[in-house]
Parts: C-alpha cells; sequence; structure tokens
C-alpha cells in the first residue's frame, strides 16, 4: 500500500507561506526503509533538519527533488508498505 | 533589511536538528491546538520543539501571542496585543494535568498597554499551579516591566520557583537586537531587584550568540549576571527565524560553548548552560536540579 509522506505537523512553521527545502534525501529510490530511520533533510531560514520515516516499507518515490523549494503542505515522497 | 536566501549550504553541520516522529510528538501537538493555548516553542520556531515535546514539556505563551515590542531577533508577531484571555489560567492548569507536566514554564509577551504589564495575570496563574500542583515546580520567563518594581513584587507574592529574565545579547549589541524600549541595565536591574525582594528565588537569564558579539564581551556579561547573585545563565546559537529577522553574524563552534561553560565554572559562582541548540528553557527542568550549590 502507498503510503503518502508529508512533514509532521508538528514540525512545520507557523507560517503557512514559508517555503522550505529539500537539502539531501538520506535514502535512494528502492530502497528498504525503516520506520524511524532519518530519510530526509530539509532546510528553513532558520536551519537543517532532519525528517524520520513514518513507516516502514520501500521508498517508491521522490516527490520533490533535492534542492528544490516546497510548500511545507506538500506531499515529499510515497513510501511502499508492502501491505494490502 | 535585504533578503538571504538560506540552504544547506548556510549552516554548518552542528546546526542539525531531528525532527523524531513519536506519537508523544502528536499528542502534545494536538492537545496545545485543542486546548487553545500558544507555546513560545511554535511562535518563535523553536527548533527544539520536536524534542522537547517528545519529552513532555513545552514552554506556555501568556498574554496572547501578540507582543508590544519589536524586537529584531525574535518571530512573536508583534502590533496590538488582545485583552488577556480570562480563561487562560483554566487552560494552563488543563494542560499541565494532561501533559503531566512535573517541571511547569511559563513565559509571556511583553505587555506595554497594561498598566501591571501583566504582572497580576501571570501570579494569578503561578498561584493557582503552587495551589493545585504544590510539588511541582514553576518558572516564570517574564518581560522587564519596565523595571517597575510593584509588578516584580506581584509575580514574586506567587512564590515562582525561578525568575527568568533574559538580556538576549551583550550590552553593545542591545539597542539594535532588541526594542528600543529595552536596557541591558532594566534588564539587570530587575534581576537584581528580584533577588533583593526575594531572595530565595532562584534567577536566571539568557543570551543568544552569534550576533557579532565577541568573547570578552560575553565575559562581561556573566561577570555582570554573577555580580546580581545569578544562578543560571543560558547561552545559545542565535538562529534566524525567518527572512524578516536579523541576520546571523556567525555560527559560533561548539567549542567555544564549551570554553563559556567551562570559564564560568571555574571563575563565577553561576551556572551556565551553553551549546549551540541551547535555549532559554531548554532541559530547564534537568538543569534547575543540576545547579551548582
Amino acid at each position: 500500500m502507498d503510503y503518502t509522506v508529508y512533514i509532521p505537523e508538528e514540525a512545520k512553521p507557523d507560517e503557512k507561506d514559508l517555503k522550505v527545502q529539500i537539502s539531501q534525501w538520506l535514502l535512494k529510490i528502492g530502497e528498504t526503509v525503516e520506520k524511524g530511520v532519518e530519510l530526509v533533510e530539509i532546510c528553513t531560514d532558520k536551519a537543517v533538519y532532519v525528517i524520520t520515516a513514518p513507516v516502514s516499507g520501500i521508498l517508491r518515490k521522490v516527490l520533490i527533488e533535492e534542492g528544490q523549494f516546497f510548500s511545507p503542505d506538500n506531499p515529499i515522497c510515497i513510501i511502499d508498505t508492502k501491505e494490502e | 533589511m535585504d533578503c538571504k536566501i538560506y540552504t544547506k549550504k548556510s549552516f554548518p553541520d552542528w546546526i542539525r536538528f531531528k525532527v523524531p516522529d513519536t506519537n508523544e510528538v502528536k499528542r502534545v501537538h494536538s492537545l496545545l491546538e485543542e486546548i487553545g493555548i500558544a507555546t513560545v516553542c511554535k511562535s518563535a520556531l523553536c527548533p527544539n520543539r520536536p524534542e522537547c515535546w517528545s519529552r513532555k514539556t513545552a514552554t506556555f505563551l501568556l498574554l496572547g501571542d501578540i507582543c508590544s515590542r519589536k524586537c529584531s531577533f525574535c518571530a512573536v508577531k508583534k502590533g496590538q496585543p488582545l485583552p488577556p484571555d480570562p480563561f487562560e489560567k483554566d487552560k494552563i492548569i488543563k494542560a499541565v494535568e494532561i501533559m503531566g507536566l512535573q517541571y511547569i514554564i511559563l513565559t509571556m509577551v511583553t505587555r506595554d498597554d497594561l498598566l501591571d504589564g501583566g504582572a497580576n495575570h501571570i501570579s494569578e496563574i503561578v498561584l493557582s499551579l503552587k495551589e493545585i500542583f504544590p510539588e511541582r515546580k514553576v518558572e516564570v520567563l517574564v518581560s522587564d516591566f519596565q523595571g517597575d518594581v510593584s509588578s516584580l513584587k506581584t509575580i514574586l507574592k506567587a512564590k515562582p520557583d525561578v525568575f527568568s529574565h533574559n538580556l538576549e545579547t551583550v550590552e553593545r549589541l542591545c539597542p539594535i537586537v532588541r526594542d528600543k524600549k529595552c536596557s541591558y541595565r532594566v534588564s539587570l536591574d530587575v534581576l537584581r531587584k528580584v533577588k533583593e525582594i526575594s531572595p530565595e528565588t532562584k534567577t536566571k537569564s539568557g543570551i543568544m550568540v552569534g550576533l557579532s558579539e565577541t568573547r570578552d564581551e560575553v565575559l562581561q556579561t556573566l561577570k555582570d549576571l554573577d555580580g546580581i547573585g545569578c544562578s543560571i545563565v543560558t547561552i545559545g546559537q542565535y538562529l534566524q527565524p525567518t527572512i524578516r529577522q536579523l541576520h546571523v553574524s556567525d555560527f559560533i563552534s561548539p567549542d567555544e560553548f564549551k570554553f563559556y561553560e567551562e570559564w564560568a565554572n571555574n571563575n563565577l559562582s553561576l551556572k551556565v548552560i551553553a551549546g549551540p541548540e541551547v535555549r532559554s528553557s531548554y532541559h530547564a527542568d534537568f538543569w534547575c536540579k543540576e545547579q551548582k550549590e
């Protein structure tokens, strides 16, 4: 089953218009993902944050490429949880 | 103010914060949203927020989320504050109860629009917390109340365990970093008066570095605070919350923070907690217990 990953609500900036940047994917497409491992680094005006994987599975698709700025409400990747 | 676009290359390796995806963080986030309480963790875009929330700690922001001063480092909204929320006390009590907080930190926006600066409002909340949860510790991180002694007495009447007021920066940079109504000397005087009025209350302060201050200026600030009986001082890296606030002048190395801790330990009575990630309330419960006698 495809699980769409967003930036966790509690890590989002308050200001909705604030753009964040994907600075580095820490896993490659097709790699196995364990829940809780470091998945991606994002960068705001303030600092670099590391987002951990919310579920286990296979990293199926990256929706925002490295270096790309995006709205914190957008999905960033899809993890196949291998569940029906 | 010119705009600067930050990318990962703008930050040294040590300015990297992990966002744990835990149920506890989600629970704290939803709870605060549901009860309708502002936290400085969110208003100031604190990078430690996920970590602190996963440890079930939060710093409640009282008297609204609009500040009457315009400090150039701060991301809290500025403008005409709203009247104090008469239900704020009940909301805080509810949050403390549900979150099971043992160490409660209350901070505030500066309220120059109120005659007492908001002192009575804060004092009532501290009194209620002390009455309902007598075994729990309460720290207040408050404004300078324009140096008004009667406002300070009002706060101290409620017997907070720790009275905290931040100098924010060294004396030379105060006019640039803080609002023009703020003064390094008034802030020092507030902490001095608190010790005079209530010697048993621990006083605490904090400064940010990375704003172009020199090492000597930081050491002088520590000496100034030590000289007025301050017990705990936090030193952390200034991080620009959004492009609208002051730029970071430099990223201070972890070794330099260590130097400040050790220097204070060897030369002063106060305890310094320093590190790039340190903020006024970061691990406050732990440091309060650890404070040197």
